[in-house]
């Protein structure tokens, strides 16, 4: 047992990879096929949100903006210039990367609470962007009749953007991975923890906190391209203020700094609203108990103590885990 | 014309100001904005239209116990959700507070439907000056609000309760080790904070002659960023921004259309924060 | 020749005079040391010879190149690196982590070497490592490189704090206060290291000490400060000797305790 547990935990971004490429195999109910993407999807935003919040210690109350910015960048580029996917997804990505900058570059003095207060604007703002510039975004109407992703001439089937969705989940899990133990991701905590030690040791803050900025918003905006194409119509009202709070809490909740934590809490922040059927106004309630029981317990230490319960069940015998990479 | 915007920009400003004083008493003393303090206040406005249109209340007593409820839900929140996290990164607690805002706005979708609802208590009277309005609703408001606004700056200066306020928003330790009940003072903040609120929220539904679900929402950003305009945790500085965002906002109106006027506060809230993080009156420091 | 020198530094916040026309001169391959009463401005000379306060006024030379105004994070890369008066270690990663971060400014390899494993990145990781194990088995802490920072006792984060220094490559270190705090074996332990650092690999050392028989023992050179003015320059014995330097500490030991306190 205490060897499976070791197993998983230590190749956890395969278990999911198999999982994700199993899923679709069984499942064939159109209905559960979607929420299956939307957690890709999370997966991906909670990941990537992970590089800012967990990693570099940046509060990013926006984080589902970069998402709808990378979306409207690839309905905008397919419907008038007739991009196809392949080129809209990097795209997509790039533009995010542009907003990341704008977002991350002159806020870089600032901490906390403030930095929240920022994001959240920032997102307010892109908002009204989104729905006041007509005939860029086509306003409150969005943008419909995205074409299918194809490359080359062969186009896919809803099933595809899964395998899309979770090739890009498992790049960004990667990435976090490797991160975790080496220079860049050094930095980065260093610059979590204490940033004024990390600038007497050579680390150019600067560059590294917008750094973190443009590269979980490149993430976010190539999930909002694949999702543009999946579902063909976009909207001001396809990524919300209350997205980006959501993807927050998955990380928070996961744990912000950890690997599979952020991608585990998306999953089920997905999922369970669908399982209970929760109508809208319902699931809202429901995400924000989540947001409040779930941070209370989390900062009180109850979901440690759940999770090593957990663990010594596994365990049965007491074991050195390895640290660092919890 | 104008000087009609003035007078609206006025009158929208005090409100402004009002429910920044809220955000900015809790930031005092927590240094946390309280992201669900806009749809707390909300509930004030329901519950008086509610107490008098379902429950046949008189306006006075209605909005009493309208303010009255809004305060003990404020502290309720603050007891169960933001106390047990105190001493938790600032990140834990602006999203309990998200996570506040949500269940608040959707249990009064719940309770009071979604629909908007008339909120007209008081008749009406406006007069003509050279072509500027004024009605009775404007002269309500100012009149409230001046008087709402010196009490505070007296009770926060002159009581026992206010110093223990100042005291905290300073120095929460070495207040607690002064003999100051921290806990008691945190709670007195949130219910003073949140009757504020609700009083801003009726004069508001009674400007606008309805209440409705969203409210919350926007009212609040807007007085959020004021609280930050004025500057984070001071009180004076809460006064000055919530009257500037009115301002601002109703001259922004004459050009703008309704929807990019949302936007106006967001911008000025950003170039404040990227120019100037404490404000224009708040302490230089910039707490994270 | 001077390996770190401070010319005329005037450093002011708003109207207070932190530092007034303050020179210093630290001999390369030598141990100096910065003494003075407290609020002399010992501190605040360090952050400005470090990068961390651009001064108002004056010259900060490193080899006789001009570095004040630099980025704080540049004057690792010059070969200058300190440690802080409260011990700021990253509690959350372990020590060797903490060690390695010393080695950020030594390493090129970016983000795309770590996502493809390149050569340079498993070479540049190896020899991190390393050399981060040689420092900590330099001080003492070797056995400790697994732990989580915040778990080591005072003494060892001090220490931790030292090889975190000793990995950036820098030759020159500055200490402000290494044994504040420390009993009198883990004060003699400490001496030793420093005296080690300083003999075995050839490093310039400065450190700012409060403890006098430990800042003798190990000075070659000290400067003195007393309330933001220099005072005087020398070596253990001429300061000893210096009257002004007598009536600056004694002086203000009587105005804060208020009675002459021997020792």
């Amino acid at each position: 047992m205490k060897k499976v547990y070791g197993l998983l935990k230590r190749h956890s971004i395969i278990v999911i990879a198999v999982l994700g490429i199993l899923a679709p195999l069984v499942i064939r109910n159109t209905y559960h096929v979607h929420i299956i993407l939307m957690c890709m999807m999370f997966g991906i935003l909670a990941s990537s949100l992970n590089i800012a919040v967990g990693m570099t210690g940046l509060s990013n109350l926006a984080h589902a903006t970069f998402f709808g910015i990378g979306a409207y960048a690839a309905a905008i580029l397919n419907t008038r210039y007739g991009l196809p996917f392949y080129l809209t997804f990097f795209a997509g990505g790039l533009v995010a990367m542009v907003f990341g900058f704008i977002l991350g570059a002159p806020t870089l003095r600032l901490k906390g609470v403030f930095l929240a207060l920022v994001t959240t604007g920032f997102g307010q703002v892109v908002r009204i962007i989104e729905l006041n510039w007509v005939s860029l975004t086509n306003g409150p109407m969005g943008i419909s009749g995205i074409d299918a992703a194809e490359i080359g001439s062969y186009s896919f089937s809803t099933v595809s953007y899964i395998y899309y969705g979770l090739a890009l989940l498992i790049l960004c899990m990667y990435m976090s991975k490797r991160l975790m133990g080496t220079r860049v991701g050094r930095a980065l905590f260093a610059i979590k923890y204490d940033e004024t030690v990390a600038r007497s040791l050579g680390v150019n803050i600067t560059f590294y906190k917008v750094g973190a900025y443009v590269l979980s918003a490149c993430m976010a905006g190539m999930a909002g391209t694949i999702f543009a194409h999946y579902v063909s119509f976009i909207s001001p009202d396809t990524f919300t203020v209350a997205d980006s709070t959501t993807v927050l809490c998955m990380v928070i909740l996961g744990g912000a700094g950890s690997l599979l934590g952020p991608v585990i809490g998306a999953f089920i922040l997905t999922i369970a609203p669908e399982i209970f059927r929760f109508a809208q106004t319902y699931r809202m309630i429901f995400i924000g108990a989540v947001m409040v029981i779930g941070v209370i317990a989390n900062e009180r230490g109850w979901v440690p103590m759940l999770t090593s319960k957990i663990r010594g069940l596994f365990h049965r015998k007491q074991t050195s885990e390895e640290g660092g990479k919890a | 014309m104008i000087a009609q915007q003035l007078i609206n920009g006025l009158t929208l400003g005090v409100l402004y100001a009002l429910l920044a004083l809220g955000y900015t008493l809790i930031f005092g003393t927590l240094s946390f904005i309280n992201f669900a303090h806009g749809e707390v206040s909300l509930l004030g406005a329901y519950l008086a239209w509610f107490a008098i249109a379902r429950m046949g209340f008189a306006v006075i007593p209605a909005c009493i116990f309208g303010i009255i409820i809004t305060s003990v839900v404020g502290v309720i929140i603050e007891r169960v959700g933001y106390k047990p996290i105190r001493t938790a990164p600032k990140l834990a607690m602006i999203t309990v507070s998200v996570g506040f805002s949500y269940i608040v706005q959707t249990a009064i979708q719940l309770i009071f439907g979604t629909q908007p609802h008339e909120f007209k208590v008081i008749s009406v009277a406006s007069w003509n000056f050279a072509g500027i309005t004024i009605n009775s609703i404007h002269i309500l408001v100012l009149i409230v609000s001046i008087i709402l606004m010196v009490s505070l700056q007296l009770f926060i200066h002159y009581t026992k309760s206010g110093r223990s306020i100042r005291a905290i928003s300073m120095d929460q330790d070495t207040a607690g080790l002064m003999g100051i009940n921290v806990n008691a003072t945190i709670s007195l903040t949130f219910a003073i904070g949140s009757a504020l609120g609700a009083v801003s929220s009726i004069l508001m539904g009674m400007y606008y002659a309805q209440v409705y679900p969203m409210m919350g929402t926007s009212i609040g950003n807007k007085a959020f960023a004021a609280a930050v305009l004025g500057g984070s945790g001071s009180i004076p500085g809460a006064m000055l921004g919530g009257i500037m965002m009115g301002l601002i906002e109703s001259i922004a109106g004459t050009v703008l259309n309704t929807q990019v006027r949302e936007g106006v506060a967001f911008v000025v809230m950003i170039l404040i924060l990227i120019f100037k993080p404490s404000g224009i009156l708040g302490k230089e420091v910039v707490k994270d | 020749m001077a390996l770190l020198e401070a010319q005329h530094i005037n450093m002011f916040f708003g109207g207070l005079k932190a530092l007034n026309d303050v020179s210093l001169q630290a001999e390369e391959g030598k141990i100096s040391a910065l003494i003075g009463p407290n609020g002399a401005g010992k501190t605040t000379l360090f952050n400005v010879m470090t990068g961390f306060l651009v001064p108002t006024a004056g010259k900060v030379l490193f080899r006789g190149e001009e570095v004040q105004g630099l980025p704080a994070y540049k004057y690792v890369e010059k070969g200058l690196s300190r440690t802080f008066q409260n011990i700021r270690l990253l509690q959350e990663m372990t020590v060797l982590e903490n060690v390695q971060l010393g080695c950020h400014h030594n390493m090129k390899q970016n983000l795309f070497d770590e996502l493809f494993i390149s050569p340079r990145c498993r070479r540049e990781e190896n020899e991190s490592r390393e050399s981060s194990m040689e420092a900590l088995e330099f001080v003492g802490l070797g056995d400790l490189a697994g732990e989580k920072a915040k778990n080591l006792p005072y003494g060892h984060q001090r220490k931790l704090e030292i090889a975190r220094t000793l990995a950036t490559g820098a030759e020159m270190l500055l200490f402000d206060e290494p044994c504040a705090g420390m009993n009198t074996a883990e004060k003699a332990q400490l001496s030793e290291l420093i005296l080690d650092i300083n003999k075995k690999l050839k490093k310039t050392v400065m450190l700012i000490e409060h403890d006098m028989r430990f800042v003798m023992k190990l000075s070659d050179t000290i400067t003195v400060l007393a309330q933001g003015e220099w005072l005087a320059a020398g070596s253990p014995e001429e300061i000893q000797a210096n009257p002004k330097v007598i009536e600056a500490y004694l002086g203000t030991k009587r105005k804060a305790v208020g009675y002459h306190v021997g020792d």
